[in-house]
């Protein structure tokens, strides 16, 4: 989870960078990346900003970046139905690269999503988290059961299971040590 | 002319024979200042014929006053404009050409000579910042800017960049992210931190630009929702030591006080250290501000409203609708955060009613999106209408927190380090010196020696 991160922070910082260099002669592609991994990133306002400050003739609509903007834009507003209904309708874009980004990108951020309402809901209806994905109620039920959440007899509630949260970085004995040397000396002088 | 362009190549002739020898740069200056013929020459000419003979980087400081000749014949003299006002009518010159000459100084000039410039280079920037954004063109000067900070940062004495001084350009960079809402380089600067000012013999440094670089900065922290550092860089404009009020003091404070109503619910007292002078006022300044705080805090949905709406346009004149709107968001939010106190248990209907919120679904998007952000932690029953409130999960036992901890004590660390460094050069310094030798005797030295 950590190298996704890091190697999402890289990706982010040189497009940035072609960003600045090429100005208005900016790619689209440069943009509609740019965009997905601010979202994928949790970096909602940087995603707003740079919609405002795209050149207007990239926002025609006939362009994938035009497309794109309503789901972003939704995600940006956390209108998660709204933003996953539109991106169920989006499956046409100008070359591979962008539909196998475009398909990660909805698979991740329901990921996030369905780990959200995990945290969030001790039971939540099927109803209601089949609308809130986008998803059939049976897909529904079988992503649950694999994530071993319990569902009730009358099968319309679903009961998240709470994952307690695991990730520790691993401890490196000489480097603590090591700070802690240094704090020390510190306070001695 | 030509024996203008004769003498200056000359001057700069002895240098380069002579490497030992620093640029006699105020036998530069009074050239051009004593040339009668270059002061009076257009300056769509001296953009012409002048400029040409002196090329980019070995003749910086010629360009450089030349170009300061051009811009204050061009740039029209009536006093009751704003700065972009000021620029926005060049009489008598081809604007295109000198923009793009004025682009070629800035990026490629030598820092040495820019050094010798005094406030030129500076007065070259701040007119390029501020055509740019008349021509709303921002986006362009990004990069060049952020290369004229980085050259204004250097110093010939020790032959170093100094990447914690403030410059005056500073501020004109954040104008231009803000300007093109592009803050990826701003965010940059906006991370070194301010150790120092840029203040030497030959330039000044206007109060102006260190109250509107950390106003800026607080505008760009707020924009992108980092409130914590945006109430931060509002307190720097604040609590700056004052004997008169300015204006970018006043926007900074109505700012404050929303900030401070959104991310922390309740108004922040400013630091005891700030001068008297301001707080006393800027208050009377500010009062629908805080009657807006006052109903907020004592929970008064509709009185909140009610000024929200009534002084609708005075918010939209100060350039404050955005953060009012997120005010009247971060009330209902409040008020869950207070309830998280009261209860461990409460029904999805007695959020909604308790927090006026008009639906049960509108609470429950509410709690979700809360509970995303780490603002509260709970736990929502749709089974059963009900949501649970618990503590922090956080026990303080695990690695990370090690490391979080570790890491701002490092921080502590480097700027004890830091002021020692200052501390030390001011007791050395021979004025210090001189002042604690003159007080001998008037008691202040006894003073001094029970204090150590």
């Amino acid at each position: 989870m950590n190298f996704d991160q890091i190697s999402l922070a890289e990706k982010i910082d040189q497009l940035e960078q072609i960003e600045l260099n090429e100005q208005e002669e900016t790619n689209e592609e440069v943009y509609i990346k740019l965009m997905i991994f601010y979202i994928l990133s949790d970096e909602a306002m940087k995603a707003k900003f740079l919609w405002k400050r795209i050149p207007l003739r990239l926002k025609q609509s006939n362009t994938d970046l035009s497309k794109l903007w309503p789901i972003v834009q939704n995600f940006v507003l956390r209108k998660y139905a709204v933003a996953f209904q539109l991106a169920n309708q989006l499956t046409n874009f100008s070359n591979d690269e962008l539909r196998n980004l475009f398909g990660h990108f909805t698979e991740r951020m329901r990921e996030k999503i369905f780990s959200l309402v995990q945290e969030a809901y001790s039971s939540i209806r099927i109803k209601d988290l089949a609308n809130l994905l986008q998803l059939d109620e049976e897909k529904i039920i079988k992503i649950s059961m694999q994530n071993e959440w319990e569902i009730d007899e009358s099968r319309t509630f679903l009961q998240p299971k709470k994952v307690p949260s695991t990730e520790f970085l691993q401890i490196n004995n000489r480097l603590q040590l090591e700070n802690l040397t240094k704090i020390v000396s510190f306070i001695e002088t | 002319m030509e024996s203008l362009v004769a003498t200056v190549r000359s001057l700069y002739q002895t240098t380069q024979t002579e490497t030992q020898k620093p640029l006699n740069h105020q036998e530069i200056l009074n050239t051009f200042n004593t040339n009668s013929t270059f002061q009076n020459e257009t300056a769509d000419n001296l953009l012409n014929n002048l400029i040409p003979s002196f090329p980019i980087p070995e003749f910086s400081l010629a360009n450089i006053i030349i170009l300061n000749n051009i811009l204050n014949k061009v740039m029209t003299k009536a006093r009751n404009l704003n700065e972009i006002e000021a620029v926005s009518n060049l009489n008598g010159i081809n604007e295109q050409k000198l923009i793009s000459e004025l682009e070629k100084c800035l990026k490629e000039s030598d820092p040495k000579q820019i050094d010798y410039s005094g406030d030129m280079f500076a007065d070259l920037c701040h007119f390029y910042t501020n055509k740019l954004i008349q021509l709303n063109q921002a986006k362009k000067g990004l990069l060049t800017m952020h290369e004229c900070v980085k050259k204004l940062q250097y110093d010939s004495y020790s032959d170093k960049y100094n990447t914690n001084q403030l410059t005056t350009v500073h501020s004109d960079l954040l104008k231009l992210s803000l300007s093109s809402k592009n803050f990826t380089i701003g965010q940059k600067i906006m991370s070194n931190e301010i150790l120092d000012i840029k203040k030497t013999a030959s330039s000044t440094f206007d109060s102006k630009f260190y109250l509107s670089y950390f106003y800026y900065c607080g505008c760009i922290s707020s924009s992108l929702k980092n409130f914590e550092d945006s109430l931060f860089y509002f307190e720097q404009v604040l609590n700056v030591p004052a004997n008169a009020l300015s204006q970018i003091m006043i926007d900074s404070y109505k700012k404050f006080i929303l900030i401070s109503l959104i991310y922390k619910g309740k108004l922040l007292g400013l630091p005891k250290f700030t001068s008297r002078k301001v707080i006393t006022q800027i208050k009377p300044m500010c009062s629908v501000y805080h009657d807006l705080a006052s109903a907020f805090m004592d929970f008064e949905l509709e009185k909140l409203n009610s000024l929200c709406h009534k002084y609708q346009e005075m918010f939209e004149r100060d350039k404050n609708s955005g953060l009012i709107k997120q005010l009247q968001n971060a009330f209902y939010k409040l008020n869950i955060q207070k309830l998280t106190k009261t209860f461990i248990t409460l029904s999805l209907t007695d959020i909604a009613a308790k927090t006026r919120l008009n639906s049960t679904s509108q609470a429950e998007e509410l709690i979700l999106n809360m509970i995303r952000d780490g603002e509260i932690f709970a736990t929502i029953n749709q089974k059963d209408c009900m949501v649970s409130f618990h503590d922090n999960p956080e026990k303080y036992d695990n690695p990370n927190l090690m490391n979080k901890l570790t890491g701002e004590m490092f921080e502590c660390i480097d700027l004890e380090n830091s002021m020692k460094k200052m501390e030390n050069e001011i007791i050395t310094h021979p004025h210090y010196i001189q002042k604690c030798q003159t007080n001998v005797g008037t008691g202040i030295d006894e003073i001094d020696q029970l204090l150590q």
